[in-house]
């Protein structure tokens, strides 16, 4: 009692240092500069906090952390807009988001398919704002318990229960799940620094960037095929958009779906290395197995919305756990907010908690608030949304494109992005034709690299003994949850039971 | 939103770049253009993403500098491939004073590790003035016993091939100062690499690995909260922010020195005149007492010297790495 009493004092101080007129505009700032640049395809929080950084020299450090804050999980809201809309990730974390909402869309349901992700998200982000609050440290010691084992048998788990991503045929999507595996490798080898596949290009001996692959596939892809119809036929989206506001029907079907979504994001979010990209695939995966009737996942089924954008968010949220309280950066864009903190003369660690508890709670207090704020800023602003639709394609489709290579070429300020993006929008457009579905694909590309890593690591650190895997109990669980989702994979397609629902043509 | 320039947006520096193109095609030599620097926004290139080491330090530097030359000072982020993107694009860039690098340790000592080098490091750049040197400080899990470094030494002559060392990925700061340290200490260990030093850090302060070469600013705060345990710094001098910890060097190696450190060049063709004032302007930035008080929290040592100087100390920099890699038969390709 005593320490949830000292949280709640906690928490009001934070409050006190959030509402303060000043603080609200930088959230407010924040969550509507993250919004725009969710919305525009490519263009990421990292890029805009990259932007804006300079500016934040003149800011007091809390105000300055807020509304960088609010750049981030406002991105989260906005990128799911882009994604429902025109069926490209308007941000990275928003690729799962495709499947389902733009599937709404076309069926008219656009309206529902926008409310029911602002809703599902700022109810991942009410939740995750208490956690942060109440149990940031001793997640954060959780999150350091994952050595490379954990993390390998959590890839190993992760890669398998993926495949039920798919909604063709299995073999494809294992295919589909190979060629991921391979695109990820390109660039340098961590554990032996040897470049592979880079074709002597400097550009490359990073890897290909996570937001080239899934601009290409989705995005690109998606507009070739567009294109193919004649200006006349082609319809994108119905026309008849009924109602904006979700019925309550589609509440009480993506009630679970939230929650659950919220959950699974605020752990994956919390794990250095693996963040809300990976909390959304999850999330669907999770979703579409456990469902009772999943034969409408993929062709615009609403859970299939709003797990993974409660995810996305809880995950954007809880990045901020071991970034806060241990100063470990788990993503490109924390190691940002880490810089920020250093520019402002904060040394990030264990001790910011303690030394600059104002700074701690203030932020933790402004992302709840932060949230509302957007949840109030996109329900209006579906309507407008929705709107967009009605621009015609021959308008719209050069914008979009413009927009995707401002943002591609904005990750590294190279050309070299774009060409990229481009060259594998083309191949993304061949494999369409052919019935492989990106989605396997992209989640071999995250989690491949990460699996090799760890698993060489693991290795290395216990002189090849593979037993590792098995002794350490975090370890071993995650694998035999791994064999579990096998079997339960697996049985169903020996049996040629496989729902053949999935076998349509889409 | 004060503080915005608009040339320090990407946006601003898009149109920046148009305007650069047209005093291109209608100026004349670059002589003339030398009496006129700065006649247009000076690019200052960073091998680092945002927010990376060096480009904090550019972006305390900046507006410094913008005001000192009354031009506006753009920087231009190029990480990726060890600091060679940015180096390459530094070396192909107009010899005027307009385009400056600030490199990091790497860009030596690429050369002894890649097999391929876009550029020449000392042939194709002009040093201007070495800005900052960042020492590591080699930590350990608290549950190794070793309370100094010839204890860690002993510890690991024990166990020999046992002890795990992390770093932030093969060719690093922090696993050259390993493979140094192996060779002058004799023992072996194993190297992990890591993608960066935030996951290496968290790894040993987790004790899935038991030791690392962390750069100063990191490792500092786990230092004080007791997550880790602090036997020595790489340096030549103890750092002044934290003087209670030892060097390696007085600790029984005295041939053992590890800087990282940030410096300024430009195309080798700039003429010297304004190397000089790129200099004399860049050096009294650094003097700058919050700049010096800002940087020295984080446990870096601020240098600002001649370019002959830095010339001298890239030479010998490269030198002494590419005998380390040899013997140690590092190669990254």
């Amino acid at each position: 009692m005593e320490f949830l009493g000292e949280v709640f004092g906690n928490l009001i101080m934070g409050f006190g240092v959030a509402v303060s007129l000043e603080n609200l505009i930088y959230a407010f700032i924040g969550c509507l500069l993250g919004t725009l640049v969710g919305v525009l395809p490519g263009i990421g929080p990292v890029a805009a906090i990259a932007l804006l950084l300079p500016t934040t020299f003149a800011l007091p450090p809390v105000g300055a952390l807020i509304m960088l804050a609010g750049i981030y999980y406002g991105a989260q809201y906005g990128g799911s807009t882009t994604a429902i809309l025109v069926n490209l990730p308007g941000e990275s974390s928003s690729v799962v988001t495709c499947l389902d909402g733009h599937a709404m869309a076309k069926n008219g349901r656009a309206g529902h398919a926008l409310a029911i992700a602002a809703i599902g998200s700022f109810f991942a982000g009410t939740v995750c704002t208490l956690i942060i609050a109440v149990a940031a440290p001793p997640l954060a010691e959780m999150a350091l318990k994952f050595g490379a084992p954990e993390y390998f048998s959590l890839m190993v788990f992760g890669l398998i229960a993926s495949a039920v991503l798919a909604r063709g045929s299995l073999i494809k999507a294992l295919g589909m799940i190979l060629v991921g595996l391979l695109l990820g490798i390109v660039g340098t080898d961590v554990n032996s620094g040897m470049s592979r596949f880079t074709f002597g290009m400097p550009g490359l001996s990073d890897g290909i960037g996570f937001v080239v692959i899934a601009m290409a596939f989705f995005g690109l892809g998606e507009i070739i095929k567009n294109l193919e119809t004649p200006d006349d036929q082609r319809q994108v989206f119905t026309d008849k958009v009924s109602g904006l506001m979700p019925r309550w029907e589609d509440i009480r079907m993506s009630a679970g779906a939230i929650v659950r979504g919220t959950f699974l994001g605020a752990f994956f979010g919390t794990l250095p290395g693996t963040g809300p990209v990976v909390a959304a695939f999850s999330t669907y995966a999770m979703e579409k197995k456990i469902a009772k009737d999943s034969s409408q996942f993929g062709r615009g089924d609403i859970r299939g919305v709003a797990g993974p954008e409660s995810a996305n968010n809880a995950a954007a949220q809880t990045a901020f756990i071991p970034t806060l309280t241990l100063g470990i950066p788990g993503s490109g864009t924390m190691a940002l907010m880490l810089g920020a903190m250093m520019i402002q003369g904060i040394a990030p660690g264990p001790q910011v908690m303690t030394s600059r508890p104002d700074l701690f709670w203030g932020l933790i207090a402004s992302m709840w608030i932060g949230n509302l704020m957007l949840v109030i800023l996109n329900l209006p602003l579906i309507g407008i949304w929705v709107q967009l639709l009605k621009v015609p394609y021959r308008l719209l489709f050069p914008a979009i494109l413009m927009f995707m290579c401002i943002g591609t070429y904005s990750l590294n300020n190279s050309i070299q992005d774009p060409l990229l993006m481009g060259f594998f929008g083309v191949v993304g457009y061949a494999f369409m034709k052919f019935g492989c579905e990106p989605a396997p694909m992209l989640l071999g590309f995250i989690l491949g690299p990460l699996m090799e890593e760890n698993l060489r690591r693991a290795l290395l650190i216990s002189r090849g003994d593979p037993t590792v895997f098995f002794t350490r109990p975090i370890s071993l669980t995650f694998l035999v949850l791994a064999a579990g989702a096998l079997l339960v994979i697996v049985l169903p397609a020996v049996r040629k039971k496989r729902d053949e629902a999935f076998q349509g043509d889409e | 939103m004060k503080g915005l320039s608009p040339s320090t947006t990407r946006a601003g520096r898009a149109w920046v770049a148009v305007g650069t193109s047209f005093v291109l095609s209608g100026s004349a030599a670059a002589h003339a253009q030398a009496q006129a620097w700065p006649s247009r926004p000076i690019r200052m290139i960073v091998a680092s993403p945002p927010a990376g080491p060096s480009d904090i330090l550019a972006r305390l530097l900046g507006p410094q500098l913008t005001l000192a030359w009354g031009q506006t000072v753009l920087i231009d982020n190029r990480a990726g491939a060890n600091g060679m993107i940015a180096a390459e694009l530094t070396a192909k860039s107009d010899p005027d004073g307009h385009t400056i690098l600030l490199a990091n340790a790497g860009f030596v000592i690429n050369t002894s590790l890649y097999k391929k080098v876009p550029y020449d490091p000392l042939r194709e750049f002009v040093p201007i003035s070495l800005a900052m040197s960042v020492p590591n400080i080699l930590v350990v899990h608290p549950s190794v016993p070793a309370r100094s470094v010839a204890e860690l030494v002993a510890y690991a002559k024990a166990k020999p091939g046992q002890l795990a060392v992390a770093s932030a990925g093969s060719g690093s700061s922090g696993h050259l100062a390993l493979e140094l340290f192996q060779q002058l200490s004799g023992v072996s260990m194993i190297h992990v690499p890591f993608k960066g030093g935030g996951p290496a850090l968290a790894d040993v302060m987790a004790g899935q690995t038991q030791a690392l070469f962390s750069i100063a600013v990191a490792a500092m705060p786990q230092i004080r909260a007791g997550r880790v345990r602090a036997l020595g710094v790489t340096s030549a001098k103890r750092l002044a922010s934290a003087s209670e910890i030892p060097t390696v060097a007085e600790s029984g190696f005295p041939n053992y020195e590890v800087n990282g450190w940030f410096g300024f060049v430009a195309p080798v063709k700039t003429p010297r005149s304004i190397v000089a004032r790129l200099n004399t302007d860049i050096v009294r930035a650094l003097r700058l007492p919050e700049l010096q008080d800002r940087l020295a929290e984080q446990g870096a040592e601020i240098i600002g010297g001649t370019p002959e100087a830095f010339g001298a100390y890239l030479k010998s920099e490269q030198a002494k790495w590419e005998k380390v890699i040899r013997q140690a038969g590092i190669k990254v390709e």
